[in-house]
C-alpha cells in the first residue's frame, strides 16, 4: 500500500474526530472547528470529508441511538481508527522533524 | 411548545438526490442545525439556511456515493434477472413465442418500409450538386423542343451548364458482328457531362462527347461487349442500323435511384436533334446546372421573358400565361416523386406511396408495440407473488423496476435480432414483390440500425416500464395475498388500443379488396383489340431492312404457317401513349386538332383485331397515305361525312384521304380516357419500329419457334427482340400491382397482429376474472351465460369500430380509384366481407380464451389462495 497523503481540511477533520473522541458527528465537528479554530465550515463539506476518510480507512462510523431532537433521526458517530491515529502521529513526527531542520538564525532576530 | 419543522419541500429534494444509506444521519444533522438556527436567528432565516444547506449537499462527494454502492450489488443481481427472465420465457413458451414472433414480424415489416421509403427519397442524391440541377420542361410534358437547350444557354449564360438528353427506346449495339440488346440508349449534348458528374472509369468527361460519332458506354454494357476489357477506348461499335461509333468513355453504371437509366450515350453534335429547328417537337429532356439558389431564383423570374423570346411571334406574353405554355424549372430531386408528365424518362413513383407506406409503417409499429406491452403485462401479472417474495427478501423498488426493464429489453433485443435475420433472408422476396431493388447494405445502413436500436430502446422501456412501475408499487401484502382480484378488468385504454388495431385491419383489408378488384377489372377489361397472341418484333439492322423493303415476302412466309393470321408494321406499340401531331381537314384547314398518332400499314386493323364502325383501311395495294380515325377523333371533328375527305398532318407534312373510322379501343392504360387517335397508313419505312404478328395457336412455343425461324431466314445475323403486347400492357399497371402485393402482405400481417393483440387482451382479462367466473359458476351460471358475459361488450366495441372504419376507407378508396378513367364502382361486399372476416377472427380469439376459463372447474380457480 502506497503512502497516503491527507489534504489540509481532511487532516483538520481527522484531528477533530480524534479530539471529540466518541462524540464526533456532523454537527459536533462543525461546532468544534468553530470553537477551536474560529473557522466556519459547511456541513456538507464535513460530511463529504468524513466519507472520504472512511473510504481511506482512517475513521469508521456507526449509528447512534434514536434521539428526541432532530426529528427522531439517529446520529452517525465517527471514530478514529488505529491507522488514523498512526497517520496523525506520523504527520506530527514529520512536521516536527521539518521544524527542527529550519536554520536557527530564523529565531535570532 | 411546538417545534419548528424544516421545509417539507427541501426535505423531499434532499431525499431524492441523497443515497439511501446516508439520508438519516445527514438529514438529522441538518435538522439539528435548523433547530438551533431557529432558536438563534428566527424561523424564516433558519428555513433559508436549511434550504441553502440542502443545496450545498448536491455535490459529487454525496451524489456519486450512490453509484458506487449499487454497482457492487447489481452485477450479481443482473445475472439473476437474466436467469429468471430465461426461466419465465421457457415456462410460458407459448406466450413468449407469440410475443417475440409478433414483435419480430412487426419490426421486419417496418424495416422494409423504412428502407423502401429512404430509397425512394434518395433519388438523384448520388449526383454531385444534385440540389442545383434543374429540369427545364413544360407544364405537362417532360420533354421540350431541341432548340430550347441552346437558346436557354444563350439567354441565361450565368448557368454553369445547360444540356439535353434524347432517349431512343431500345436498340441493338454490335461489336464485330456480335449483337447486344441495349434497352436504354441515349443521345446527348456534350454539356450534359457538365451537368451530371458521371463517374468516368476510362476516358475524359471534358471531351468525351465533343466529336460527332463518339459513344460513352456504361461499365456493364462495356463488360458485355468487350469480354477481355482491354483497350476499349477507340474501338468502333455499330448501332442504329449500320452507323459506326467510336468509344470515347466508359462510365460507371448509373445508380438505381435516378430517373435516368442508361446503357450508352452517343454524341449529339451535328445530329438530327442539334440540327432540328422545330419549336414544337417535344423531344429532349433539358437539364441545367446552376451555381447557387440565387441564380435559380433569377432564372425562374426570367422564364416568361425567355419563353416570349423563344416563341417569337407565335404567342404573346398573355397567351403564354393563359394557355399554360410557361416553362418550369423543377429540381431533379422532385422528379421521381412529384412529376407525372407525359414522356417522363421512366414511370415515376408518387409521394402518396410514401405517405401510404409511412402511415402503414407507423400503424404496424404501433400495433406491435401495443401488443407487446399488453402481452408482456398480462404475463407479469402472474408474477405478483414473485414480486411480493422479492420484496420480503429485501428488494428495493428500483431493483424490481430494474428487473422488469431488464427482462423487457432482453425480449425486445431477441425480437430485434430475429427481425434482422428474417429481413436479411426475406429481402429478395420483398424486392420481387414491391418491384424495387433494395440492397443488404441499404437494409442495414447505419441509419436503419440506429432506428432499430432506438425502437428497441423505446419498446423495451415502454413494455418494461409499465409493469416495472405499476406492479413494483404494490405493497408486499397485496402482492402475496390477492391474486389479481384488485386489478380492474375494465381497462378502457387497453380496449381502445385493441379496437384501434381492428379499425386499421378492416380499413386495410377493405382497401386491399378494392385495389385488387380494380386491378382485376383493369387486367380483364375488353380493350377493344386482341391483346393476346400478338407478338411484336423490334425492327433493327437487317430485320428492319427486310421487313420494310420486302414486307410482302415476309408476310407471305409468316402467314404460310397455319397459326399465324396476319402481319403488320407499326411505329409504336399499343400501351405506349402514342405521340401527338396535328390533324386538319382540307375543307376547314384553319381548324387544326392535336391528335395522337400511330403510323402503320393497311393490315394494322386486321392484325390488332380492331372493329370498323365505318369505312375500312383502304386498298391493300394503295401506295398513297390515308387516315383511319377512332370514334373519339371522328366525333371531335364534327364533320358530316368524313369518309373520303381529304385531310393533312401539318407536323409531318403529309396528306391523304380519311378511309375509315374504328371503334374506340384503349391504346394506353386505363388511367386515361380514350383520346382522339389517328392511324396514319403510309408505307414510309422511316416510321416503323415493330413488326406485329397476330397468332392463333394452341401451342405457343412451337409457333414462336416457327416465327423465329422464318425471321432468321430473312436476317440470319440479327438477334430477335420480341415482346408480347399483353406483357407491355401489364407493365402499365406495374406500380399498382406492386402496391397491391405489398398491401396484401401488410394487411395479412396486420390482421395476424391484431388477432394476436385481441388474444393477448383476453388472456389478460380472463386471468383477471378467473375467480369471478368461478364464483358465478358455483352460483349456477352456465357456460353460455359466462361466454356472453365475457365477450358481449367487446364484440359490441369491435362492431362499432368496424362500422366506423367504413366511411374513411370509402373516401380513400374513392380517391385512389379516381386515378383511373375506367374504374369499378365500390360494392357493398367490399366493405362487408372484410368486416365479417375480421369480426369472425375476433370472435375466435375472444371465445377461445373465454371458453378455456369458463370451462374451468371452479375448484381450481377458487382454491388458489
Amino acid at each position: 500500500m502506497g503512502k497516503t497523503y491527507l489534504g489540509e481540511f481532511e487532516e483538520l477533520v481527522l484531528t477533530i474526530v480524534a479530539l471529540l473522541n466518541d462524540d464526533a458527528y456532523g454537527n459536533s465537528i462543525v461546532k468544534a472547528i468553530k470553537a477551536h479554530q474560529d473557522r466556519t465550515v459547511n456541513l456538507s463539506a464535513v460530511h463529504v470529508t468524513l466519507y472520504r476518510l472512511e473510504d481511506k480507512g482512517f475513521v469508521k462510523s456507526d449509528m447512534g441511538g434514536a434521539t428526541n431532537e432532530r426529528g427522531g433521526r439517529r446520529k452517525r458517530y465517527f471514530h478514529i481508527t488505529n491507522s488514523g491515529i498512526a497517520l496523525l502521529k506520523e504527520i506530527k513526527t514529520s512536521r516536527t522533524e521539518l521544524w527542527n531542520m529550519i536554520p536557527k538564525l530564523q529565531f535570532s532576530t | 411548545m411546538s417545534q419548528p419543522v424544516p421545509s417539507e419541500f427541501f426535505v423531499k429534494i434532499f431525499l431524492w438526490f441523497c443515497p439511501d444509506h446516508l439520508q438519516e444521519s445527514i438529514l438529522g444533522d441538518l435538522e439539528e442545525q435548523f433547530t438551533e438556527d431557529a432558536a438563534e436567528i428566527g424561523k424564516r432565516k433558519a428555513q433559508f439556511r436549511f434550504a441553502w444547506n440542502v443545496i450545498r449537499f448536491i455535490r459529487p462527494g454525496i451524489l456519486l456515493r450512490r453509484k458506487l454502492k449499487t454497482q457492487y450489488n447489481n452485477i450479481a443481481m443482473y445475472k439473476n434477472y437474466f436467469k429468471i427472465a430465461y426461466r419465465n420465457l421457457v415456462r410460458h413458451k407459448f406466450f413468449s413465442i407469440i410475443n417475440v414472433a409478433g414483435l419480430s414480424l412487426g419490426l421486419v415489416m417496418s424495416l422494409f418500409i423504412v428502407t423502401h421509403i429512404l430509397k425512394e427519397l434518395s433519388y438523384e442524391k448520388s449526383f454531385k450538386n444534385y440540389d442545383q440541377i434543374y429540369r427545364l420542361s413544360s407544364d405537362d410534358w417532360a420533354r421540350i423542343a431541341p432548340p430550347y437547350a441552346r437558346e436557354f444557354r444563350q439567354f441565361f449564360p450565368e448557368a454553369k451548364a445547360v444540356g439535353w438528353l434524347f432517349s431512343f427506346g431500345s436498340s441493338v449495339i454490335s461489336l464485330n458482328q456480335e449483337q447486344y440488346f441495349a434497352e436504354k440508349p441515349f443521345m446527348a449534348d456534350p454539356e450534359i457531362l457538365k451537368v451530371f458528374n458521371f463517374n468516368f472509369l476510362e476516358g475524359d468527361a471534358t471531351d468525351a462527347l465533343n466529336a460527332p460519332g463518339s459513344i460513352i458506354l456504361t461499365n456493364s454494357l462495356a463488360k458485355r461487349l468487350f469480354k477481355d476489357g482491354e483497350n476499349r477506348i477507340g474501338q468502333i461499335v455499330t448501332s442504329f442500323g449500320d452507323r459506326k461509333y467510336e468509344v470515347t468513355g466508359i462510365i460507371e453504371d448509373l445508380p438505381e435511384n435516378s430517373h435516368i437509366k442508361l446503357d450508352f450515350i452517343i454524341s449529339g453534335v451535328n445530329s438530327f436533334i442539334s440540327e432540328s429547328t422545330s419549336r414544337s417537337w417535344s423531344a429532349t429532356s433539358v437539364y441545367c446546372l446552376f451555381g447557387d439558389d440565387e441564380q435559380v431564383a433569377n432564372a425562374k423570374a426570367k422564364l416568361l421573358d425567355f419563353q416570349v423570346s423563344f416563341l417569337g411571334g407565335d404567342a404573346t406574353r398573355e397567351e403564354i400565361i393563359s394557355e399554360n405554355l410557361l416553362l418550369e424549372l423543377e429540381p431533379i430531386t422532385d422528379i421521381h416523386l412529384h412529376s407525372h408528365k407525359e414522356k417522363e424518362l421512366e414511370a415515376n413513383s408518387d409521394m402518396s406511396f410514401i405517405y401510404i407506406f409511412g402511415t402503414l409503417g407507423i400503424f404496424i409499429l404501433l400495433i406491435v408495440i401495443i401488443n407487446f406491452i399488453n402481452l408482456y403485462v398480462a404475463q407479469t401479472l402472474n408474477r405478483l407473488k414473485e414480486i411480493g417474495i422479492r420484496k420480503v427478501m429485501g428488494a428495493y423498488r428500483e431493483h424490481l423496476i430494474g428487473q422488469f426493464l431488464c427482462e423487457a429489453f432482453f425480449l425486445v433485443s431477441i425480437a430485434a435480432a430475429i427481425a434482422m435475420l428474417i429481413a436479411y433472408v426475406m429481402l429478395p422476396f420483398y424486392n420481387n414483390l414491391a418491384g424495387i431493388t433494395l440492397t443488404v447494405a441499404e437494409l442495414f445502413s447505419p441509419q436503419l440500425i440506429s432506428i432499430l436500436l432506438l425502437l428497441v430502446l423505446v419498446v423495451g422501456s415502454l413494455a418494461g416500464g409499465y409493469p416495472a412501475i405499476y406492479l413494483s408499487g404494490f405493497g408486499i401484502n397485496e402482492g402475496l395475498k390477492t391474486r389479481l382480484f384488485k386489478v380492474s378488468h375494465k381497462l378502457p385504454l387497453r380496449t381502445v388500443m385493441v379496437a384501434f388495431q381492428f379499425f386499421i385491419s378492416v380499413a386495410l383489408l377493405t382497401a386491399t379488396l378494392i385495389v385488387s378488384s380494380q386491378m382485376n377489372f383493369v387486367q380483364n377489361k375488353e380493350l377493344g383489340f386482341a391483346s393476346e397472341e400478338v407478338l411484336a418484333i423490334k425492327l433493327h439492322g437487317e430485320i428492319f431492312n427486310e421487313a420494310t423493303s420486302n414486307i410482302d415476302n415476309v408476310r407471305h412466309e409468316l402467314t404460310s404457317h397455319a397459326d399465324v393470321e396476319q402481319v403488320s408494321l407499326v411505329s409504336e406499340l399499343v400501351g405506349n401513349r402514342f405521340g401527338v401531331e396535328y390533324f386538319a381537314l382540307q375543307q376547314d384547314p384553319e381548324n387544326t386538332f392535336t391528335f395522337r398518332y400511330v403510323f402503320t400499314d393497311q393490315w394494322f386493323a386486321e392484325t390488332m383485331g380492331l372493329d370498323f364502325s365505318d369505312g375500312d383501311s383502304g386498298s391493300k395495294n394503295a401506295k398513297e397515305i390515308s387516315y383511319v380515325l377512332n370514334e373519339t377523333a371522328a366525333a371531335s371533328l364534327q364533320a358530316d361525312q368524313l369518309i373520303g375527305q381529304q385531310a393533312f398532318n401539318s407536323f409531318a407534312e403529309t396528306s391523304g384521304k380519311v378511309r375509315g373510322i374504328v371503334k374506340d379501343f384503349n391504346f394506353t392504360s386505363l388511367h386515361n380516357p380514350v383520346e382522339p387517335l389517328v392511324i396514319q397508313i403510309s408505307n414510309d419505312p422511316q416510321y416503323f419500329g415493330y413488326l406485329l404478328v397476330r397468332m392463333k395457336t394452341d401451342d405457343l412455343k412451337s409457333t414462336l419457334i416457327k416465327i423465329e425461324e422464318t425471321i432468321k431466314n430473312f436476317a440470319p445475323n440479327d438477334v430477335i427482340i420480341s415482346y408480347f403486347i399483353d406483357d407491355k400492357i401489364d407493365q402499365l399497371y406495374r406500380s399498382e400491382s406492386n402496391m397491391l402485393s405489398v398491401f396484401k402482405i401488410f394487411s395479412a400481417t396486420i390482421i395476424c397482429l391484431a388477432s394476436l393483440g385481441l388474444f393477448a387482451l383476453f388472456a389478460f382479462i380472463s386471468q383477471a376474472r378467473t375467480k369471478e367466473l368461478g364464483i358465478r359458476k358455483t352460483l349456477g351460471a352456465n357456460l353460455g351465460q359466462l361466454l356472453m358475459l365475457m365477450s358481449k361488450s367487446y364484440l359490441a366495441i369491435l362492431l362499432t369500430t368496424i362500422i366506423t372504419a367504413i366511411p374513411l376507407t370509402w373516401y380513400l378508396a374513392d380517391d385512389w380509384l379516381s386515378n383511373f378513367a375506367f374504374r369499378i364502382s365500390m360494392e357493398w361486399w367490399h366493405f362487408t366481407i372484410p368486416g365479417i372476416g375480421v369480426l369472425a377472427m375476433a370472435a375466435i380469439a375472444i371465445l377461445s380464451q373465454s371458453w378455456k376459463v369458463a370451462n374451468n372447474n371452479p375448484i381450481d380457480s377458487l382454491q388458489d389462495e
